[in-house]
């Protein structure tokens, strides 16, 4: 097993938002997290990523406890976190941008990293010097989960990569979704299209009010809660 | 020969006026920090260096790395109280840093000698070498001049310059990829203070004296107008804008105009400079960034 959570409480100052969390992601699978807003969907990623602050539970990738090592070095580690809303540096060029994701790199294996990466997002080499900010909404998609990918991570975590964005292209993020899967690395995804998230999931945890209330493999999805609640059936 | 002088006095302005242009846009242009205690942070360099040259035998050398020392910690100290700060939080702040340095140079007589000020402070001496001339100054501080601005250059296309300007654009983004925003903040605000305090040495002891009004509300209005003009984030931009705002203001001085106008008209002139900018061109001459 490559990420374990077990029984996390996390939130943001005196605020609890998830309450005894209980997740797994295997090597090489994608686990999605679904629920409605407010379920605590993004605070897992930010409590695995020490934005949220965690109050009970154990956090444990690659059987390390994660409750003392730093923001910087879970990278090290290979854990990768792309933020929802495409946090790009909008004045700084595509070029800069990637660069700026591997800076525990070494400046000829960050130069390496970047041009593997430039085979695997071709439509990013062709606006490397361009100012960020001038990118579409889904090349800045792209760009961030590029820039996630930088450092060779093991596992890739995903908030809400197809937000705001028209239907093909979301198409295109979950089909690159599914090669970054295809790359070996294990993905935990939270999206608000559960649907759509659901088709390229291999396990779903559906989160709410801060705790896990149904998971399993695809078949959940014709469980009669999420029909009922999240898919509108 | 006279006019000689005349321009060597404006270059050695230029020199000094330049490294608080270019240390404003590190920590604006470049950091998006908002810091308006450059003028406090003169101050104390000029204050630490003319003291300590009045009032020590220390080798100016010795004096001139305490000084730096001292500015660079001040402007870290100023980064570690405004670490939550930004915008114009963090500009009412700094500039009430600057404010409280002012008024601490008036009020502390005893040491400042208040308004009356410090005169005869000794001209740079650097070992054997006694900085006397005006052509010897003029050298002396272009060739400091151009080290800052190498220095900068070096330090903008290095991988931290480009975690500084990250911290202009997104803090989240930064620290979501695993640097320390507030480390790379005081960083910034700590070689600010460096500068702006190697400036303050440099005026005192060009001018051989001081008084609390060296640096103040006037000087910021300079260094903010000159960045503005030139652009935001480019060093070059930083440059040419102060050199725009010294000999435009010295034109005035050829007109027949009665001395008392002269010194509000500048003002006039950087405020109007600003207004004009920020209305038709927000990036300035040189700059990347739009200030609107």
């Amino acid at each position: 097993m490559l990420l374990q959570i077990k029984n996390l409480s996390a939130g943001y100052g005196k605020f609890p938002v998830l309450k005894g969390v209980n997740i797994e992601v295997n090597r090489g699978e994608i686990v999605v997290l679904i629920g409605p807003n407010g379920a605590g969907k993004s605070t897992v990623l930010k409590s695995i990523f020490k934005i949220a602050a965690i109050y009970e539970g154990e956090i444990i990738f690659k059987n390390q406890k994660l409750k003392k090592i730093s923001r910087h070095d879970l990278i090290r580690l290979g854990i990768s976190y792309v933020p929802q809303g495409r946090v790009i540096f909008p004045n700084l060029t595509v070029e800069e941008n990637l660069l700026m994701g591997g800076f525990i790199l070494d400046n000829e294996l960050l130069k390496q990293k970047k041009d593997r990466i430039l085979e695997e997002f071709p439509h990013l080499k062709k606006k490397l010097n361009l100012i960020a900010d001038v990118l579409s909404g889904g090349e800045q998609q792209m760009l961030v989960l590029a820039r996630g990918l930088i450092t060779d991570p093991e596992l890739l975590l995903l908030d809400e990569p197809s937000l705001g964005l028209s239907p093909k292209i979301q198409k295109e993020i979950f089909n690159k979704i599914l090669e970054i899967k295809n790359l070996g690395i294990s993905i935990l995804l939270v999206e608000q299209n559960a649907k759509k998230a659901c088709e390229i999931a291999d396990r779903i945890y559906l989160l709410k009010s801060g705790k896990e209330v149904l998971f399993g493999g695809k078949e959940i999805l014709s469980h009669p809660l999420i029909q009922k609640v999240y898919l509108g059936g | 020969m006279e006019i000689f002088n005349y321009f060597f006095h404006l270059g050695i302005i230029f020199s000094i006026y330049s490294l608080l242009v270019l240390s404003s846009n590190l920590s604006l242009g470049y950091g998006g920090l908002f810091n308006l205690a450059l003028p406090g942070l003169a101050l104390i360099g000029a204050y630490t260096s003319s003291l300590l040259s009045l009032k020590t035998n220390l080798p100016f050398g010795v004096i001139f790395v305490i000084t730096l020392i001292l500015g660079y910690l001040v402007g870290w100290i100023i980064s570690k109280i405004t670490n939550k700060l930004r915008g114009d939080y963090l500009a009412l702040v700094t500039f009430g840093f600057t404010f409280i340095v002012f008024t601490l140079a008036l009020n502390w007589e005893s040491l400042t000698r208040g308004a009356l000020g410090l005169p005869s402070i000794p001209k740079p001496k650097f070992l054997f070498f006694q900085i006397e001339s005006l052509i010897e100054i003029f050298i002396f501080y272009y060739l400091i001049t151009f080290i800052v601005y190498l220095f900068l250059q070096k330090l903008i296309f290095s991988p931290l310059g480009r975690s500084i300007q990250a911290l202009r654009d997104d803090e989240l983004a930064i620290s979501v990829l695993g640097r320390n925003p507030l480390r790379i903040k005081s960083l910034v605000l700590g070689i600010s203070g460096l500068l702006s305090s190697l400036a303050g040495i440099l005026y005192a002891h060009y001018l051989s004296y001081l008084d609390p009004y060296s640096f103040g509300l006037g000087d910021l209005i300079f260094i903010l107008s000159a960045l503005f003009l030139g652009g935001l984030a480019d060093n070059r931009g930083a440059l040419l804008g102060t050199f725009l705002l010294i000999i435009i203001p010295e034109s005035l001085r050829f007109l027949p105009l009665p001395s008392y106008l002269v010194g509000a008209l500048r003002q006039i002139i950087y405020s109007l400079i600003i207004i004009i900018i920020l209305w038709f061109r927000p990036k300035g001459i040189f700059g990347k960034i739009d200030l609107s």
